[in-house]
């Protein structure tokens, strides 16, 4: 398969926040598909079909039934074959790929303008038509094997992982990674495709292309999608609590969270200055100029210890911590303590909100739309130090991965 | 699976198939593969690269049956006999399992080969 690039952005752990960024823009199909679009000036265009149907919404018995769904995406259907796909995409000049978050499963065409129509129909394809052939079955689930054994390679994963777990434990607590004692068979997929792949978990977005003309392609092709119940998913609940992986790593993996706001929420654009101010990654490699504290932390401690601040924003949850590596208990403590103080300090003198999301930009994160330089605006001194306050009052939990018997405990840290 | 057929023809009209039905059970039962526990699409060749791929896709149960059905026919073989009145293959389990598979399996190997053919051309 040489355009899907599924691996691509599974590891892509920032959420896309797509929901309030286009609160002006959104419309429906006939039968409920949210369709929403930014009519960029740009010869190429993307168009995303983004499902409600992330690692959430897995029945408890199925852990890993949405890692498998999403290397399902563009498989055959029953309108074109895989292969068809594959070449049909090769010869426009488009590039496919699938993503995983914890509560949607996006597939992404990049394309040409001239071209959106096509893919169009293929989403619609894909959401009404797919086959989940069992011959097809043998290969996706070894592509599930090989992404999984990445992530259980990948320390940084594991953290973030077992972070969620402790905090919401079910729902947002379940993993994106597949797990590897995973008893997912066929018709399992079938089942979980018919609840999830209706009309309204599902929403069109691209950009490059006009409102209306998206909202015309996808009336015709989304027709024959069901309109789906209009159960809610269970509300999210944080816990936290403490998990120990043991791993024989050479660097100890601390993580620290704390239960942070919901994505959309005046609170999260709070909570997005405070993990810009606090900081983490180096902009610029050896300087330590104009350098945030966790990151001058980080240098000053040395021998490859890296601290970095992640926020994590739901529909109706959030996680908000520092994750550190290869540092011990007390430098974590200092680096913290000092955080908090500087970032106050900072933030008296107007850290300006387009510096924010340079940052993130920067970063590599998504900037979503929806994180206009307003929202930033409207986040003062005392919003910060209050969110602070409120976290701090949450239960933390505390990932430790590594030699275990050789690092903290996470009452020691707090 | 090529070749000209007025299968189509014969199964629409009541004539033909009244006249020629009858010519093809005789033929069938003088062929004797049932006589062996066999079906029809055991008996194809399966050397071929589609009807591999298409023996590969069979369904776990469906594929053991197969494979069953054909240990029995290598006895029959081995010992000379032909299965008894009893076990002979009854016409309405002679169902050809493998061959909507096969039509699948190439009809993707002529979409494969009609692609690795294409010739574009710019506007």
């Amino acid at each position: 398969m040489l355009s899907i690039s599924s691996a691509r952005k599974t590891l892509n752990l920032v959420p896309t926040v797509l929901k309030a960024g286009y609160a002006t823009a959104v419309s429906k199909t006939g039968n409920g598909v949210k369709v929403a679009a930014i009519d960029e000036s740009s010869p190429t265009a993307s168009v995303s079909l983004v499902i409600n149907a992330g690692s959430r919404f897995e029945p408890k018995d199925k852990a890993g039934i949405a890692h498998f769904v999403k290397n399902f995406g563009f498989k055959n259907n029953g309108k074109r074959s895989a292969f068809r796909i594959a070449r049909e995409t090769e010869l426009v000049g488009g590039v496919l790929s699938s993503n995983l978050g914890r509560e949607n499963v996006t597939f992404t065409a990049e394309c040409l303008k001239e071209d959106v129509p096509y893919f169009v129909e293929v989403f619609g394809d894909l959401v009404a038509q797919t086959k989940f052939a069992e011959h097809e079955f043998h290969g996706v689930a070894h592509e599930v094997a090989s992404e999984v054994s990445y992530a259980e390679s990948s320390p940084e994963i594991t953290v973030i992982e077992a972070a969620h777990n402790a905090a919401f434990r079910n729902g947002l607590g379940n993993s994106v990674f597949a797990t590897p004692y995973a008893e997912i068979s066929i018709s399992d997929l079938k089942k979980f495709a018919a609840d999830n792949f209706v009309a309204n978990k599902i929403a069109l977005v691209a950009t490059g292309v006009s409102e209306a003309e998206l909202k015309n392609l996808a009336n015709t092709a989304f027709s024959h999608v069901a309109a789906g119940s209009d159960a809610k998913a269970e509300g999210s609940k944080y816990y936290g609590g403490d998990v120990r992986v043991a791993q024989n790593t050479e660097a100890g993996h601390v993580a620290v969270a704390f239960q942070g706001a919901a994505a959309g929420t005046p609170e999260f654009y709070t909570a997005q200055v405070l993990r810009s101010l606090l900081g983490g990654d180096r902009f610029v490699k050896w300087s330590t100029a104009g350098v945030s504290p966790l990151s001058a932390a980080a240098g000053k401690i040395g021998h490859g210890a890296q601290i970095s601040a992640f926020n994590f924003g739901y529909s109706d949850a959030g996680l908000f911590g520092a994750a550190a590596k290869s540092v011990s208990a007390d430098e974590f403590k200092r680096a913290l303590a000092q955080a908090k103080f500087e970032t106050a300090a900072r933030y008296e003198t107007r850290v300006a909100s387009t510096e924010i999301l340079a940052a993130q930009a920067f970063q590599g994160q998504k900037v979503s739309v929806s994180e206009s330089l307003a929202a930033f605006d409207n986040v003062s001194a005392a919003d910060v130090s209050k969110f602070a306050a409120k976290l701090l009052s949450s239960k933390p939990t505390t990932v430790v991965l590594g030699r275990t018997s050789e690092l903290p405990y996470g009452d020691a840290l707090f | 699976m090529s070749g000209i057929t007025l299968v189509n023809q014969v199964k629409a009209s009541k004539f033909l198939s009244g006249v020629l039905q009858p010519v093809a059970n005789a033929f069938v039962n003088a062929a004797g593969y049932r006589k062996l526990g066999l079906r029809y699409d055991d008996v194809l060749r399966e050397e071929t690269d589609i009807i591999r791929e298409a023996v590969n896709r069979l369904p776990d149960n469906e594929g053991y049956e197969r494979v069953y059905r054909m240990k029995v026919a290598f006895q029959y073989s081995l010992s000379h006999t032909i299965a008894t009145k009893d076990n002979t293959l009854k016409p309405e389990d002679d169902i050809r399992y493998l061959t909507p598979i096969i039509d699948e399996v190439a009809a993707e190997f002529a979409e494969k080969e009609d692609f690795n053919n294409i010739k574009s051309y710019s506007k």
